[in-house]
């Protein structure tokens, strides 16, 4: 199927942007550091930002393998 | 009332677009203003830019919207479209550097800001809102950029962005409709409207191309509005494609950059005017070279697969809609 990856890859973004919800209301929304709420806030946007990167990460790795394994034929 | 308003603003979207757009041609190839159709034989010329019927459409069916709704919510879209024009026409005009665009359009972001037509909540399928009350005034700093850009870089083919366009911004007005934000709804509707007309004239083979004066105007009223009607995300998912291609083109080159100013082509163009994805490893990977991952194609049969992907991730995003009611 000529387009199946990038259908894949647009289902696997819209998983992300769901777990990502999920990470940040369920789980790090409430974190509350007993050092005050400068310090929560703090921790909370370095995990943000920490799970986006990550997120690009894991999209970077599976358009490097596609790429390697359709679009390369010579170096 | 909603109705008569509904019917004004898309009748008059829709006819300014379609009437004025002949006209604009005609004066565009008089006065010179043409620019090379790079995947056409016989060095064919279009004119450009066409943003000025489609900003000139959007802003009298806005301005017929407002003076129904006097609300700030259809003021700050439209005071944010015509800015994006603005930065838009100068760089069809003019070229500017990478940076400009991007820079320029936080600017259009600004009247969102100073009219305070944004909650700070964040809505979410299963998992209900995340309120973010100082980050989301950044967020709104970004979105307005982002959106112009994305739309902006799908903007590769003949028709596409138009029809990208109309594609998406379905279930933006689907998702206000449903969650009763009514005016935000009709205020969406010259997107959708502008984006069908402007299609006729811009579909394989171009008559007209929208330049960067249409697309960010676009572009930056489809972030406008998912801000101000509150459906950020819905718009994120609506707009995967370009998303998509946007962030494989700044994960291949790694900066800030025009496409112009890119040494090596991600696609080829073969003697019958079929395009081709280049095999160089060093080529940028966009949208367009992993469409034809799997041999050339014609101009139209891509563009025809792109709408594919533009329609399932409309599909997805009104899914996405639908749960947000959901709650686990």
């Amino acid at each position: 199927m000529r387009l199946g990856f990038l259908f894949g890859f647009i289902v696997i973004m819209w998983a992300l942007i769901i777990l990502g919800a999920f990470i940040l209301v369920r789980i790090v929304a409430p974190i509350q550091l007993a050092t005050g709420d400068i310090a929560s806030s703090a921790l909370k946007a370095a995990i943000g930002v920490s799970m986006a990167v990550a997120w690009v990460w894991i999209l970077v790795l599976l358009k490097n393998a596609y790429v390697r394994r359709r679009l390369t034929a010579k170096g | 009332m909603s109705f008569a308003s509904a019917v004004t603003a898309s009748a008059i979207a829709f006819l300014v677009t379609y009437l004025l757009t002949p006209l604009l041609i005609k004066y565009l190839n008089k006065h010179g203003m043409v620019v090379k159709d790079y995947n056409k034989p016989n060095d064919k010329q279009v004119p450009r830019p066409g943003g000025t019927s489609i900003i000139v459409a959007i802003v009298a069916a806005e301005l017929a919207l407002f003076a129904f709704t006097i609300s700030s919510g259809v003021l700050a879209i439209l005071i944010c479209t015509v800015i994006a024009f603005f930065i838009g026409y100068i760089d069809d005009r003019r070229v500017m550097p990478g940076y400009f665009k991007p820079l320029a359009l936080i600017v259009a972001a600004i009247p969102i800001v100073l009219l305070g037509t944004y909650d700070y909540y964040l809505d979410f399928p299963f998992f209900g809102s995340a309120k973010i009350p100082l980050l989301y005034i950044a967020l709104i700093l970004v979105t307005i950029p982002v959106m112009g850009n994305t739309v902006n870089s799908i903007d590769v083919l003949n028709g596409v962005v138009s029809g990208f366009i109309a594609i998406a911004s379905v279930p933006l007005i689907i998702t206000l409709f449903l969650q009763n934000k009514i005016d935000i709804a009709i205020a969406a509707l010259p997107l959708l409207l502008s984006a069908l007309a402007f299609y006729k004239y811009h579909r394989y083979p171009s008559r007209i191309f929208p330049g960067d004066s249409g697309t960010l105007a676009w572009g930056a009223m489809y972030g406008a509005i998912a801000i101000v009607g509150g459906v950020e995300v819905v718009a994120t998912i609506a707009l995967l494609p370009a998303i998509i291609n946007s962030f494989l083109f700044l994960a291949s080159v790694k900066r800030i950059t025009e496409h112009r100013e890119v040494k090596v082509r991600p696609t080829v163009l073969l003697d019958d005017y079929r395009i081709m994805a280049s095999m160089e490893k060093s080529a940028p990977v966009t949208l367009l070279r992993l469409v034809l991952a799997h041999g050339p194609m014609r101009e139209d049969e891509i563009a025809r697969s792109i709408f594919k992907l533009a329609a399932f991730s409309a599909g997805m995003a009104i899914l996405t809609a639908i749960l947000i009611g959901v709650k686990i």
